[in-house]
């Protein structure tokens, strides 16, 4: 499966991440890439207004993970401070990956040999428009 | 001797308090509560129904891992906390020899804790009448069945390892058999009495992590 969306602003990004959070389970994973400014962030608010969270999720570069109870609650992740896989360990990772909520990551690349199945989502900006690609990942 | 022990390594959050290694009290929840959220509600209120205070006990004790790492941090350092707070000494103990130690030491066979690590992966150890078979380590559940049925020795599995992989470790030979489903889920009492007994022999260790970790890039070989 792979799905193209063009958004010319960020209301159109967040719209792309509502109707993309609306098919979300339990336990599925997301990973977003992109460049800084890309909307990786205003992608996933989107998420979290389709999972009916009461806040306005905010960059965890500095928290690792912020965490929102919604109706199913979503943890929001940014790896850009780790610096390897094993990093991963300190922050407890496994235990968010195989919890019953959904696992959205900003900067995935060190977490790429833990997945089994993900939602890939690229995000790329080309000075204008913005091109988000969504395809699903099996290993 | 009064003891309060907690065990937050596994997806249990469990207290209990024993004196002179008999038990006085026990909360379990089996939810999916975070532990943080859930463990010193259950202390409280678990010295509330018995009519104690934190300064009434003796020992504090936590089971030290291996298991979920956030649990096992959050178990020692409540731990701790109790400790530094009341000036009573605080010691941890395996989670994998406390639940071997829940069985009793008289069962004539082996017995395997398993603590599941996810991705097929096991937290196990072996152990017979108390003593130390096969040390913590952790494993593919294939591989660890292949070792352990290469003993050819009656052995019993527990843990909520045994209950996931239940099916497989049966089939794998005649020789195992899994704890019922309540004896899976890990309980404080095992935590006191083991802590008690290896206190009293000087044996015991400070309530520490034990993450027992094989790095990442070792386990995706």
């Amino acid at each position: 499966m792979m799905k193209e969306f063009v958004s010319k602003s960020d209301f159109d990004t967040r719209q792309i991440g509502f109707d993309f959070g609306k098919t979300l389970k339990a336990g599925d994973v997301v990973c977003l890439t992109g460049d800084l400014g890309a909307g990786k962030t205003t992608f996933t608010k989107g998420i979290a207004t389709a999972l009916n969270v009461p806040y306005e999720p905010v960059s965890p570069t500095f928290n690792l993970v912020n965490t929102y109870d919604g109706d199913i609650t979503l943890h929001h992740f940014d790896l850009y401070r780790l610096n390897d896989t094993e990093d991963l360990y300190s922050i407890d990772f496994d235990s968010y990956l195989f919890s019953d909520g959904i696992v959205v990551i900003e900067w995935p690349e060190i977490s790429y040999p833990l997945l089994e199945k993900y939602y890939a989502v690229q995000l790329e900006y080309d000075g204008e428009d913005r091109k988000i690609c969504i395809r699903e990942v099996f290993k | 001797m009064k003891v309060l022990a907690m065990d937050t390594t596994t997806k249990s959050a469990t207290v209990a308090v024993t004196q002179d290694n008999v038990l006085l009290g026990e909360f379990t929840l089996n939810s999916d509560k975070p532990h943080s959220q859930k463990i010193m509600p259950l202390a409280e209120d678990l010295l509330v129904e018995l009519g104690l205070q934190a300064v009434d006990i003796d020992l504090f004790a936590c089971a030290s891992g291996p298991g979920s790492f956030t649990g096992l941090r959050i178990g020692t350092a409540a731990i701790q906390g109790f400790s530094q707070a009341t000036g009573k000494p605080s010691v941890g103990v395996s989670t994998l020899e406390a639940m071997a130690y829940t069985m009793g030491e008289v069962l004539d066979c082996n017995i395997c804790p398993l603590i599941d690590a996810k991705r097929d992966q096991v937290y196990y150890a072996l152990y017979k009448s108390g003593t130390e078979m096969i040390a913590p380590s952790m494993e593919s559940i294939d591989t660890v069945l292949a070792q352990i049925a290469c003993l050819n020795k009656k052995t019993v599995f527990i843990g909520d390892g045994a209950e996931i992989f239940k099916d497989k470790i049966i089939a794998t030979s005649e020789q195992f058999s899994v704890c019922p489903a309540q004896l899976n889920v890990n309980n404080a009492v095992g935590v006191a009495l083991l802590a008690q007994k290896k206190y009293e022999q000087k044996t015991a260790l400070k309530p520490f992590p034990e993450y027992l970790i094989k790095s990442y890039a070792d386990e995706l070989k």
